[in-house]
């Protein structure tokens, strides 16, 4: 019995200009779950995702949505039908404050002022650092709490499925730690989730299932408890492809 | 007292023109060549209403408003977004051509003779702080005052204001937060337009309804705009009044013929020595 | 052989190409023989002064075109220069000598100094900023005639200005007609010559990135201030034109309406284009004579042409006049429409990989060309570099070494600070603490200068100016060696003539060579990604340089061009450049680099040669995040 899917990409292409950073790739995503896409740098992970979230135009191919095609959506609509997104670099309004962060993510949905206040309060009541430093401005907030911050604001406009592109990137590792950790507290809440990270090794444990995305293509689908995985991986990211496998290996 | 005084009134059109620049670059990014020219038309629609149509005051203003949002919506429409959202020297090009065709039609249509328009208050002179000023005066420089203060805290306050300036400090996310980046530039024009219907109403007793009346004024409340620096409101009112200041200052004592010598020196320094002006923010993207 | 050379000569003659971006010359020169003649066929005088006035709008547009429409710069002060060389001349022919010669030589040392003078806010400030304050100029114009009445003639202005003399002899409005041809005449060849020369290369390669021209050893600022003067010049002899023609200036002369309707003209007749300056001119001089019944239309008019040819331009369709000009030449037999120079590209395999032969010529041709330089070894040090962007140190405290004939290789995952580095030994950026050496002696922090050091790169989205053809961006790599002046390229001299061919000649055969032989005469930034790629290489490879920078060149390619691009960089690296390449196709890194640096959060975590770093536990963990302390690999680790 398969669950049914919050997102079902159906061989999508999408690129800039006239390159092509994705191509052909088909994913699903059941609602409630995690799923990873990982791959090196410019493998092509951001461009899904921006395509996902309907900022790179998509090609050719069909992106279903919660039952709806949203193909052809602009990205202010998307944000509006429950799809959430904390970029890469932890891109927030750096000149605004942490409050107004988060009033903008409220930005997509109708709702009374008071009733966006208290949603505002309810995300201070989980990360109550961002509280401390409501009047802050946000670019002079550390990368860890940016991070909380980026997420908090994409959970304003009360998403079903939440996109995180490269969480760990320029991060110590420790806070990629609590940022995992707060993954898997959103997914326990059941909010679907997909993570696009370079990190396998780390983000493998919380992601139900991942593909792997070399030059625009999904070079392999696996699951976190699959042996097979982490070598493929390597073998991906450092070039230990066929010919060097025989090469010394430590 | 009353130089100064009447700098603040002169002042507060350059200040209405550069809130109108700053209010279509905050959520477009573009540089609006074509905002004085709204006020113009704004001028000559209270012309209009005020002795064509012998309308009441309010109607006039409805009036004025209504046309000025209309051909700002017009131009955003024709002139920035086939553009299709590229910044680039294009973006110049299109707006010195919607000022030109704006002022072309004002000249096909009511002539390039100045009309007078009377002020629908009283016209006896007041006295305050020891200087003279005429009713109409002193209604605009209240009315920037007012203006600014209630734009400042529409943009820092209101999600729609806020949503505004989300789109001038990164279009990208403000995207992906759910913001409609087209419909923000349209807003943007439409009240560019209307804060040029309400102006032109408010100036014309004072600068006559004349066709070319954006050329002067739209040059120097660029002045007032690199003054106070990009992005900031409150920037542009403040160097409004100032360019208006320095403008009847040197007026009465060196001489009208240096006024726009002097104001040209002054801006070559802002330029040079400022460059973000004195409230604009260091990433300020095109000075 | 006499017949063949004939249809050659034919074919050149009728060639609208001239074997750059689609500028010919034929077709206008027979309408100028037709214009010279004109004074001359009994025209009367009414139309004699429409052809003058004609004239004077169009060496106005002509200016513009040069600083607006080739170098990008929207220093617009053309119609200020236009009047100060009108009044300037208008006093001397009045007051002084009236000689239209010595008015012109005065006007066009005036039109300089004031070219440059409006010019100077476009040295620190650009875009729209720098239109405002050159329009404002134009609001100047009342009040700087009434503060000098005298000389100006204040309101009034000079109303009965005599037709000038030349050389003691009194002209007639025929005669003073034919003076204005023969100017028209002088300054379009000029322009001509000037634009279609490496000069004119760099103005468009300013226009699309400054960033890209000093990184080419270009100056900057030079550049600018040639546009700002070589685009005034046109203006100051329109002025001296204009008051001996029309007998009359005055404050209102200059409006502001004449600078929208010069922006018009310019647009209609293309900004980019030589003779198109000639369409806006007789479009302004139709609208001004018109006045009475069409004056009222000419902003309308104006607005609708920049409204339409702005969004045009946006949208890349400008230029369709052009573009079908080119298709109508292309009707003539094709024998003769081809360039002798396409006759050496034939001899070659038209694209497609080319093989690794034709790589080694390419790269060996192209640096072995000049100056034999190669045999000297090179090192560069990057000592401590420490940059920081508003508090976020991008770079800390980076150590590292190239060497000449090793291809060294920088990689991390995104915000490392590669590209940071890379700008910082380019001389883009000015480091906060330590510093980049060449052979022992510091690298200045200024581009063009590091450019001229022999330090070239390539960028991570290839730059590749619109408007030019694909040999012309490889060539524009070259305006620094063997320079040639303004003055030797408009006349053509001996030297021109040999470096235009060497430099054609050169960037043809690399591109032969490097498989693009056919497209060597195609627009450059309608190629697709991994020919712009290749284009850039190209040309930093023309500049033979001792260091060579590429930022993520692989980034795109498919395994054809990949194959290319490793083959160059094996042949830099044999001819003893010294490579730096930041890369994230680990594979093609593993397989090309000497020595590979690995940078984490601003600083350098791992050095050593490739099998190394491959199975560099700390390396692992960045790229997959283990963080097993590194030591342990996980035992699904193939063995």
């Amino acid at each position: 019995m398969t669950s049914p899917s919050i997102l079902t990409m159906t061989n999508v292409s999408a690129g800039y200009g006239d390159v092509l950073a994705v191509r052909d790739i088909s994913l699903e995503v059941p609602v409630g779950t995690a799923s990873g896409i990982f791959g090196r740098n410019g493998a092509g992970k951001s461009t899904t995702m921006l395509t996902i979230a309907g900022i790179v135009a998509c090609r050719s191919g069909t992106i279903v949505f919660d039952g709806d095609d949203i193909t052809h959506l602009p990205a202010h609509q998307r944000v509006a039908r429950g799809i959430g997104c904390v970029m890469e670099g932890r891109r927030i309004f750096r000149q605004r404050s942490v409050e107004e962060n988060l009033l903008l993510g409220t930005v997509s949905r109708r709702a009374r002022r008071r009733q966006r206040t208290s949603d505002i309060d309810e995300a201070y009541d989980r990360f109550p650092i961002l509280r401390e430093k409501r009047k802050e401005l946000a670019g002079r907030l550390s990368g860890g709490q940016q991070q909380m911050l980026a997420i908090a604001q994409a959970l304003m406009s009360r998403p079903k499925l939440l996109l995180f592109d490269e969480p760990s990137a320029g991060l110590a590792p420790a806070i990629v730690g609590d940022v995992l950790a707060i993954i898997d507290a959103l997914k326990a809440d059941g909010l679907s989730i997909i993570l696009v990270e370079q990190l396998i090794d780390r983000a493998l444990p919380h992601v139900d299932s991942f593909a792997l995305i070399d030059d625009g293509r999904i070079v392999y689908r696996g699951a976190p408890d699959d042996s097979e995985s982490t070598r493929m991986a390597r073998n991906v990211y450092l070039a230990r492809g066929s010919d060097h496998r025989d090469g010394p290996s430590i | 007292m009353t130089t100064l005084l009447s700098g603040l009134s002169v002042g507060a059109l350059f200040a209405l023109v550069a809130i109108g620049y700053q209010v279509v670059f905050i959520s477009s990014g573009i540089f609006n060549f074509a905002q004085a020219t709204l006020v113009t038309l704004g001028t000559f629609l209270a012309y209009v209403g005020v002795v064509t149509l012998h309308l009441n005051p309010i109607l006039t203003i409805l009036m004025a408003t209504a046309g000025c949002t209309i051909v700002g919506l017009i131009e955003e429409r024709v002139a920035i977004r086939p553009l299709s959202g590229k910044i680039s020297r294009a973006e110049l090009v299109t707006t010195v051509g919607a000022a030109a065709l704006i002022e072309g039609v004002i000249t096909l249509i009511w002539g390039s003779t100045p009309l007078e328009v009377p002020f629908f208050g009283s016209t006896s002179v007041l006295t305050i702080f020891g200087g003279r000023i005429v009713p109409d005066s002193l209604i605009l420089i209240i009315f920037v005052i007012v203006l600014s203060i209630a734009l400042h805290v529409w943009y820092k306050y209101s999600i729609s204001g806020l949503a505004s300036i989300a789109v001038a400090e990164d279009r990208v996310a403000a995207r992906l937060r759910g913001i409609n980046v087209g419909r923000r530039s349209i807003i943007a024009f439409a009240m560019g337009g209307a804060i040029a219907g309400v102006a032109g109403i408010l100036v014309a007793p004072q600068t006559y309804a004349v066709s070319n009346l954006g050329d002067t004024v739209g040059l120097t409340a660029f002045i007032a705009f690199a003054l106070g620096g990009s992005g900031s409101l409150l920037g542009a009112t403040i160097g409004g009044f100032a360019v208006g200041i320095i403008e009847q200052e040197v007026a009465r004592y060196v001489g009208s013929l240096y006024v726009n010598s002097t104001l040209y020196v002054v801006l070559l320094i802002i330029l040079f020595v400022m460059p973000n002006g004195l409230f604009g923010r260091s990433t300020a993207r095109a000075l | 052989m006499s017949t063949t050379r004939g249809t050659q000569l034919l074919g050149r003659a009728f060639s609208l190409r001239d074997g750059e971006s689609g500028y010919g010359f034929v077709w206008p020169l027979l309408g100028v023989i037709g214009l010279v003649l004109l004074p001359f066929i009994g025209l009367n005088i009414f139309w004699q002064t429409q052809l003058d006035l004609m004239i004077v709008y169009a060496l106005i547009v002509s200016g513009v075109n040069l600083t607006f429409g080739f170098a990008g710069e929207l220093a617009l002060g053309q119609v200020a220069i236009f009047a100060v060389s009108a009044y300037l001349s208008a006093y001397l022919m009045t007051h002084a000598i009236n000689d239209v010669v010595v008015a012109l030589l005065a006007a066009i040392v005036a039109a300089i100094i004031i070219g440059l003078f409006t010019g100077l806010p476009g040295l620190r400030i650009g875009g729209w900023a720098l239109a405002m304050t050159s329009f404002f100029l134009v609001i100047l114009i009342p009040d700087v005639v009434q503060m000098i009445p005298n000389i100006t003639g204040g309101t009034q202005g000079f109303d009965a200005i005599p037709l000038p003399e030349a050389f003691g002899i009194d002209l007639t409005v025929s005669e003073m007609s034919f003076i204005a041809v023969v100017i028209f005449l002088l300054w379009f060849a000029f322009f001509r010559n000037f634009v279609l020369s490496r000069h004119g290369r760099a103005l468009k390669t300013l226009r699309e990135s400054p960033h890209l021209t000093s990184s080419l050893g270009i100056s900057v600022l030079r550049l600018k201030l040639l546009a700002y003067v070589a685009g005034a010049v046109p203006a100051g002899l329109a002025g001296v034109l204009f008051a001996a023609v029309e007998g009359y200036i005055g404050p209102t002369t200059f409006s502001f309406t004449l600078v929208i309707g010069m922006i018009a003209g310019s647009i209609i007749g293309g900004a980019d284009s030589i003779y198109g300056a000639a369409i806006g001119g007789a479009l302004l001089e139709y609208i001004n004579f018109r006045s009475a019944a069409f004056a009222q239309y000419s902003l309308v008019v104006y607005g609708v042409i920049l409204v339409l040819g702005g969004i045009l331009t946006a949208k890349g369709l400008a230029g369709i006049a052009r573009g079908g000009v080119r298709r109508t030449a292309n009707l003539l037999p094709s024998a003769l429409s081809n360039e002798s120079i396409s006759v050496e590209v034939a001899a070659v395999p038209p694209s497609g990989a080319p093989s690794r032969q034709l790589i080694d010529r390419a790269v060996g041709d192209a640096l072995a060309s000049g100056d034999d330089t190669t045999g000297v070894e090179h090192h560069l040090e990057i000592q401590g570099v420490t940059k920081e962007f508003g508090g976020v140190r991008a770079l800390n405290d980076v150590t590292l070494s190239a060497r000449s004939g090793e291809i060294t290789a920088i990689i991390g995952p995104n915000g490392s600070g590669k590209t940071t580095l890379l700008n910082v030994i380019a001389g883009v950026y000015r480091a906060d603490g330590g510093g980049v050496s060449l052979d022992d002696e510091r690298l200045p922090s200024r581009s063009h200068r590091c450019a001229r050091r022999g330090v070239a790169r390539t960028f991570q989205t290839p730059i590749i100016p619109r408007g030019m053809l694909a040999w012309e961006v490889v060539a524009a790599g070259r305006y620094e060696s063997e320079y040639v002046s303004v003055l030797q390229s408009v006349l053509r001299s001996p030297r021109f003539r040999r470096v235009r061919r060497d430099d054609r000649k050169l960037a043809i055969e690399l591109l032969t060579n490097l498989g693009l032989g056919s497209y060597a005469f195609s627009p450059a930034d309608a190629m697709p990604l991994p020919h712009r790629r290749i284009l850039e290489v190209a040309r930093a490879i023309i500049r033979r340089p001792v260091v060579m920078l590429l930022d993520e060149p692989a980034a795109g390619l498919d395994e054809g061009d990949l194959v290319t691009l490793a083959e160059v960089l094996r042949r830099l690296r044999e001819e003893g450049v010294t490579v730096v390449i930041v890369e994230h196709n680990f594979g093609l890194v593993v397989e090309l680099a000497d020595t590979i640096h690995v940078l984490n959060l601003g600083e350098v975590v791992a050095s050593g040669p490739p099998t190394d770093i491959q199975h560099d536990p700390v390396v692992a963990s960045i790229y997959l995040g283990n963080e097993s302390s590194g030591a342990v690999i996980p035992t699904g680790e193939a063995s």
